[in-house]
């Protein structure tokens, strides 16, 4: 097995790392993967993808360098050829299962901020407080929420 | 030149671990070697190595196109990193595939020169590179070291004895 290795010089380089500009570098690496793997899932080569957007080889071998500062016309001329979309603009809907089992019957006053939370869930966590008072009251199993 | 690869821990992660060849002899590794010989004037290229590091180890891999491939002899997975937007400095490694790198040393690279031979500094830390290399597939052939089950590790025998 290999030693593990560190040193001063290496830790104090690695705490100097501005998180603003590293944050940058990885979106512009994990680009440059994704379209790797689209062409691998195509089974197309650089050279095919640059005929297909009208391109020189060279710009693919940019694109892929996990460097370049992708424009958002670029991305869209690649999503586009690949006919798979990159980033999804559109919020995910999520759907949530909410069992409840009542223990017994009880009035729940709503409050005025009920009306304004989009289902029980998002009341239920909308404070420690809340959720006790509920909890209280209602026989909560574990898991009660399922995310699907 | 006496050497054991090391396992850099601060810049390994779950995609890509980073090795580099520990020299007894200067008591350091290659790589720290690197950092200290361009820290002071390159200091802004450096630090762009390093976060392409952290991304290749933590979310993306080592992916060919990250890198200068067939910077040694044919077959011997030497390659370099460089730096941008300049591209001033080249930082040679070994590349096994995704999943492990072995840091070398290397220095700028200017823009006067086309090839690594006509720079002493540059030719020397290849051609160490590829030294290394050879060592490491002779011990791989002789079934003296393996790849982990993850390729994330070498195991087996790292120190080494090589002549330069």
């Amino acid at each position: 097995m290999a030693k593990r290795y560190s040193s001063p010089l290496l830790r104090e380089l690695k705490s100097q790392i501005d998180p603003k500009t590293k944050e940058r570098t990885k979106v512009r690496m994990k680009i440059s993967a994704w379209i790797e793997d689209q062409l691998k899932e195509k089974g197309w080569t650089k050279k095919e993808l640059a005929i297909r957007l009208e391109q020189h080889p060279s710009v693919v071998t940019k694109w892929l360098s996990g460097t370049h500062n992708f424009t958002s016309d670029t991305l869209a001329d690649i999503q586009r050829v690949f006919g798979k979309p990159l980033f999804s603009f559109t919020p995910e809907k999520k759907v949530f299962t909410v069992k409840m089992v009542f223990q017994q019957s009880v009035k729940v006053q709503a409050s005025s901020k009920a009306s304004s939370y989009s289902n029980w869930y998002d009341l239920l966590n909308s404070s420690p407080n809340t959720k006790s008072v509920f909890e209280s009251h209602l026989k909560i199993p574990n898991q009660v929420v399922n995310e699907c | 030149m006496n050497f054991k690869l090391v396992k850099l821990d601060d810049f390994s992660g779950e995609e890509t671990s980073f090795y580099s060849p520990y020299i007894e002899e200067y008591g350091e590794t290659l790589f720290e070697q690197f950092l200290r010989e361009n820290l002071s004037s390159y200091r802004n290229e450096v630090m762009d190595i390093l976060e392409r590091m952290d991304g290749m180890a933590h979310d993306t891999g080592a992916r060919p196109g990250f890198f200068k491939e067939k910077e040694g002899a044919p077959g011997d997975l030497v390659c370099a990193l460089y730096d941008k937007p300049g591209s001033k400095l080249r930082l040679y490694c070994i590349r096994y595939g995704y999943s492990l790198i072995i840091l070398g040393g290397g220095g700028p690279k200017s823009k006067a020169i086309r090839a690594l031979q006509e720079n002493p500094k540059l030719k020397d830390e290849n051609y160490l590179m590829r030294e290394i290399s050879n060592a490491i597939y002779q011990r791989q052939l002789d079934r003296e070291i393996r790849f982990s089950e993850d390729d994330l590790d070498f195991e087996g025998d790292l120190d080494f004895e090589i002549e330069i």
